[in-house]
C-alpha cells in the first residue's frame, strides 16, 4: 500500500507543535531551577556572612574579669554573647540562628536564611556557619 | 510544517528573552545585597554615625551600577570598652540600576533592588 504525499503531510501535521511543547516546558523548567538556584546560592553566601558577623560579635564580648587576670575568655555570663549573636542576625530579615556552641575560647553559629520558592517543594534556603575565637587584647 | 516552524520560534525566542530577563534581575538582587555588605563593613570601621554612613555610601556606590539610597538614620551601636563588648552598624539601602534591552518583554527603564547587611564593630574602636 503507498501513501501519497498528501497523506503523509497531514500524518505529520501537529508534529513539530507536539516537539516545541515538551522543548518549552524542558527549558521553563531549566530557567525556573536556574533562577531558583542562584536564588538559592544567593541564600547560602548571605547566611555565611551573617553567621562570621554574628560569630564576631559573641567571640569579641570578652569577660572582663578574665582580661584584668591576664587572659581573655568569651564572657558566657547571663548569655552575655550569644545576645550579641543574636542582636546582629535579628536585624536581617528571615534569619535566624540555628545552632550556637559557645565555650571561653570559641564560638560556633550557624545560621539560617529562609527563602521562599515559586516552585513548590523546592528548598532554598541558605545555611552557613563561621568559626571564631575569643580576641587577646593583650597581644 | 515551515508555518508550524515560523510561528513557534519566535515564541522559543521570547522563551530565551525571559530566561536572560531572570539571570539579569538575579544579578540585580545580588549586587545590591553586596552594596549592603560592603557598605556595613566600611561603615563598621568608623568611629562615629556620620563618619559610618558616609563610608557605606561610598562603598556601596563602588558597588552598585546606579544610585544608591541608604536609609536613615543608619542603625550604629557603639562598642563599650569598659565591658568589652562590642557594637554593631546596620545598613539597609536601594541600589537603582538602569534596566535595558528587553523591549518586547518590559519597557527599558530603571529597576531597584534592596539590601540590608549588619557587621559587627570591636570594642577597641569606642570613639
Amino acid at each position: 500500500m503507498t501513501i501519497s504525499q498528501a497523506q503523509q503531510t497531514d500524518c505529520e501535521r501537529g508534529s513539530i507543535t507536539v516537539f516545541f511543547v515538551v522543548i518549552a516546558i524542558a527549558f521553563f523548567a531549566v530557567v525556573s531551577l536556574v533562577s531558583e538556584g542562584s536564588r538559592r546560592l544567593g541564600n547560602l553566601s548571605r547566611a555565611e556572612d551573617i553567621a562570621s558577623e554574628a560569630a564576631r560579635a559573641a567571640a569579641a564580648t570578652l569577660d572582663p574579669n578574665s582580661v584584668s587576670g591576664g587572659s581573655s575568655f568569651i564572657d558566657l555570663v547571663d548569655d552575655r554573647a550569644r545576645k550579641q549573636a543574636e542582636m546582629i542576625v535579628d536585624d536581617i530579615p528571615d534569619a535566624e540562628i540555628e545552632r550556637f556552641d559557645i565555650s571561653p575560647q570559641r564560638v560556633f553559629v550557624v545560621v539560617r536564611v529562609r527563602g521562599t520558592s515559586f516552585v513548590p517543594g523546592l528548598n532554598i534556603d541558605g545555611v552557613g556557619s563561621h568559626e571564631a575565637f575569643a580576641f587577646d587584647p593583650t597581644s | 510544517m515551515t508555518t508550524e516552524l515560523a510561528i513557534l520560534m519566535p515564541v522559543m525566542l521570547v522563551i530565551s528573552l525571559v530566561a536572560v530577563f531572570v539571570v539579569n534581575v538575579e544579578r540585580h538582587g545580588t549586587r545590591a545585597q553586596q552594596a549592603a555588605d560592603a557598605g556595613a563593613r566600611a561603615a563598621s570601621l568608623q568611629r562615629s554615625p556620620q563618619e559610618a554612613r558616609q563610608a557605606a555610601q561610598q562603598a556601596a556606590e563602588a558597588v552598585c551600577r546606579g544610585p544608591v539610597v541608604i536609609d536613615d538614620p543608619i542603625v550604629f551601636v557603639e562598642p563599650v570598652a569598659d565591658t568589652y563588648t562590642p557594637g554593631s552598624v546596620r545598613i539597609s539601602l536601594s541600589c537603582t540600576e538602569s534596566f535595558t534591552g528587553f523591549e518586547p518583554l518590559v519597557q527599558s527603564s530603571n529597576r531597584t533592588e534592596w539590601g540590608v547587611a549588619v557587621a559587627t564593630i570591636e570594642y577597641w574602636r569606642t570613639p
